[in-house]
């Protein structure tokens, strides 16, 4: 029985929201604007490893437990997000910034596909 | 959005079979007309919580990305609206991009919530809204003699 509410527990820990995002192609690289609603600045965690982008993002609790619940439709679960980033952007240009419940990420291309040249012989 | 479908769109489809003298290019334009309506509102529903305690009844809203001034709130006798609407272009990095999104909740407000001091704030695309219980109706506790 214990070890049942252990394993239960364990995996209530472990569900995370996929947050919303779009990602829009123009030609100096990539935007992501991922939808963070109800999360603060500090508590984003933005991780890029072999080519893939690791988002995770805790939500903000509320400060006080003495509230009764009468409708919910917002799940409680922290956000959780991974995407395969395209090898041809310049991963050290990865800039990002927080508003309003937005994270905006920005990739440029990487140069050397800016400056490529072919020469015709 | 759901809730369109729900109500209106999926229900004026089916009231609308007639399988006596069916006519296929009626029911599909009876389609198109319900999703070009359902397109043209396009209104959204944002997700709420709602929350209270002996002074207030607390509701949240999910907005990302939505400005304060886009934001309307009203109440009309009980019942208390929120919409949102953001039109959005962005003309810089070598791209044009035009997009609209829109929402609207309506909560139905108990009698006993003092509706003149409704307050708002937004903060991280969260709307709160605090809506005070009136004094004569907060619980109050009864001390035995």
């Amino acid at each position: 029985m214990t070890t049942l509410l252990e394993e239960k527990r364990t995996l209530t820990q472990t569900a995370f929201r996929k947050p919303d995002y779009e990602v829009m192609a123009h030609p100096e690289g990539v935007q992501i604007n991922v939808h963070l609603p109800g999360v603060a600045k500090q508590d984003i965690e933005l991780t890029l490893k072999n080519n893939i982008l690791y988002l995770n993002a805790n939500k903000s609790k509320p400060a006080s437990n003495n509230y009764r619940l009468i409708h919910k439709e917002i799940p409680a679960m922290d956000y959780q997000l991974s995407l395969r980033v395209n090898n041809k952007l310049d991963m050290d240009s990865l800039r990002a910034q927080y508003k309003d419940g937005i994270l905006e990420i920005n990739l440029t291309n990487s140069k050397e596909r800016k400056s490529k040249s072919i020469r015709v012989s | 959005m759901s809730n369109l479908i729900k109500s209106e769109s999926r229900g004026g489809i089916l009231e609308n079979l007639n399988f006596g003298n069916w006519d296929p290019f009626q029911n599909f334009n009876t389609l198109l007309n319900e999703l070009s309506n359902i397109q043209s509102r396009g209104q959204s529903h944002a997700l709420i919580d709602i929350y209270e305690d002996d002074s207030n009844i607390y509701a949240q809203l999910e907005l990302p990305g939505m400005k304060k001034e886009n934001i309307n709130i009203f109440v009309e006798e009980n019942t208390l609206t929120v919409e949102a609407q953001e039109v959005f272009d962005q003309k810089d990095k070598g791209f044009k991009q035009h997009k609209e999104r829109s929402f609207s909740n309506s909560i139905l407000l108990p009698d006993h919530v003092d509706k003149d001091r409704v307050s708002a704030e937004l903060k991280d695309g969260i709307l709160h809204l605090t809506l005070p219980r009136m004094e004569s109706k907060k619980p109050r506790r009864i001390e035995i003699k």
